[in-house]
């Protein structure tokens, strides 16, 4: 018996097994109103809750997902903290230094931590700058927690003692935190209660974090996104990680990105830049000299024949972001 | 639409729309359930996390119904997140803890294809380059002909035939089987 033999007779008696199979209830289709629009396809990404509409049609409680009797979805958990905020206020106090300290929070940026062992993998993405030091980590959700699994920061010594202080607050908040977001607002609780209020950053101009939703009117199959930081920074994720740099007059936008994850072990393969897919290596090619247009929830780029659509994270969006929680490794 | 090099790859979407009747996302689901299942069992190596995988790429596809369902081939956009998606050790991760969360709550009743795809041989593939086992899992469990087979994995038809030549090559060797030209 040759391979091909062996194959064909694996799959023969796999599909006699398949056959047995129960296929679950598909659900009905939901009605989209624009304005649980957010919240609606925020939840058809909650796998947990999907699930439960696919398998069940949504009537059990394994997640977080409901299905309104005119089969609209909604969510208990409302909108994601995704996007670019800036810190206004932290226990009633405005900030005490005259840097302003922003955070970045990205979906799904395929952070892995301890993959080996199968724990520590993290669905999102947190960075910034927080007066002297910079920040970055990942992080998963549970329901409205925020559960960091690693953080690194850089070690600059802050002459300002309040300043330091204060990021060592914050950082503590963003290790753990129960969060909420309001029209314009994150607010992050401590456990200890104590609370930082942060405002949404660049909602009329390119920079916040955007998701890619269609590329040559292709329905992206994986996620890719862009961050724009307010000092003209750079940052991706599409199939590996891209940085560079963006020009920006209003609403016109110029971007510079290549890729930057290290092509090296002990990289996992999926985060060297390897066996990519077409859409990620369209997305690669566009931002390496793209230019095109943001308006308060849609970036359009364009580079050559490729034109790429991105709607902003946090305020709409339309792939799955999954939130089911891996727990740390530690 | 817009074609370029690269998107001439990514062929699942004509430019014009099929002209055929719609079919229901219900009436697709029903019908592509068990080979989407069946391609993330052996790609996975484990039940539940296929099962997982399998309502995602369905979640995914339900969402878009309206589009997806104009494509040339909407089985193969949900066999190309499935086939994407169960080979992503990220993605694997996350989904077979999802699928241990699940299996606290309810039975799978699938023990026998558990005892299936736990054979050397899809083990051994699992083991292959992920484009590799793609290929010989849509080849060979969805007797799919190499060119919905690029379609699907988003590459040329020699590219296809490259990994299957060297999946079956490596395969043959590791199980200590013959090896002959294959489809």
């Amino acid at each position: 018996m040759n391979i091909d033999d062996r194959l064909r007779q694996s799959s023969d008696r796999l599909h006699s097994e398949l056959e047995k199979v129960v296929v679950p209830s598909p659900p009905d289709r939901p009605r989209r109103h624009l304005s649980t629009v957010v919240v609606s396809i925020a939840v058809v990404a909650s796998v947990v809750g999907a699930t439960a509409l696919l398998v069940g049609g949504g009537d059990r409680e394994v997640g977080t997902a409901t299905t309104l009797p005119d089969a609209t979805i909604t969510s208990p958990i409302g909108p994601r903290p995704f996007g670019m905020w800036e810190l206004v206020e932290l226990d009633d106090q405005p900030p005490a230094g005259p840097a302003v300290m922003t955070l970045g929070v990205e979906p799904d940026q395929a952070h892995v931590v301890n993959s080996t062992e199968g724990s520590g993998l993290n669905l999102h993405h947190m960075e910034g700058s927080a007066g002297c030091n910079r920040f970055s980590g990942a992080f998963g959700m549970e329901g409205r927690r925020l559960t960091a699994a690693s953080m690194s920061v850089t070690l600059s010594e802050c002459l300002d003692q309040e300043l330091r202080q204060e990021e060592e607050v914050v950082f503590s908040l963003l290790r753990s935190a129960t969060w909420e977001v309001t029209a314009d607002q994150l607010i992050l609780v401590g456990d200890g209660g104590v609370v930082a209020v942060f405002e949404s950053v660049g909602t009329n101009s390119v920079v916040g974090v955007w998701v890619l939703d269609d590329l040559n009117g292709v329905l992206p199959d994986s996620l890719a996104t862009l961050t724009f930081w307010p000092d003209s920074r750079l940052s991706g994720y599409a199939g590996c990680w891209i940085s560079g740099e963006y020009e920006t007059d209003d609403t016109r936008v110029g971007v510079d990105g290549t890729v930057t994850t290290p092509d090296l072990e002990p990289f996992p393969p999926e985060l060297r830049c390897e066996n990519l897919n077409a859409l990620e290596e369209s997305v690669i090619e566009l931002v390496d000299g793209a230019s095109g247009d943001a308006t308060k929830d849609k970036l359009t780029l364009q580079s050559g024949a490729l034109v790429a659509t991105f709607v902003r994270a946090g305020t709409t969006g339309s792939f799955a972001w999954e939130e089911t929680q891996v727990s740390p490794s530690g | 639409m817009t074609e370029t090099t690269t998107l001439a790859e990514y062929q699942l979407v004509s430019d014009h729309p099929v002209l055929r009747p719609k079919e229901s996302f219900e009436g697709f689901f029903r019908r592509e359930y068990r080979a989407v299942l069946g391609l993330a069992v052996v790609l996975t190596g484990d039940i539940a996390a296929a099962e997982d995988i399998t309502q995602d790429a369905f979640t995914v596809t339900f969402r878009d119904w309206d589009r997806v369902s104009t494509l040339e081939s909407p089985e193969g956009w949900v066999r190309r997140i499935a086939a994407n998606r169960s080979v992503s050790r990220f993605r694997r991760g996350v989904s077979e803890v999802k699928a241990i969360l699940k299996l606290a709550r309810q039975p799978m009743g699938l023990h026998e294809l558990g005892n299936e795809v736990s054979l050397d041989l899809w083990r051994e593939v699992r083991r292959l380059p992920r484009r590799q086992s793609q290929a010989i899992a849509l080849t060979y469990l969805l007797d799919q002909p190499r060119q919905q087979v690029a379609q699907i994995l988003g590459c040329s038809e020699e590219t296809v035939k490259t990994h299957l030549e060297r999946g079956r090559r490596a395969l043959a060797q590791r199980l200590g089987v013959n090896w002959r030209e294959g489809p």
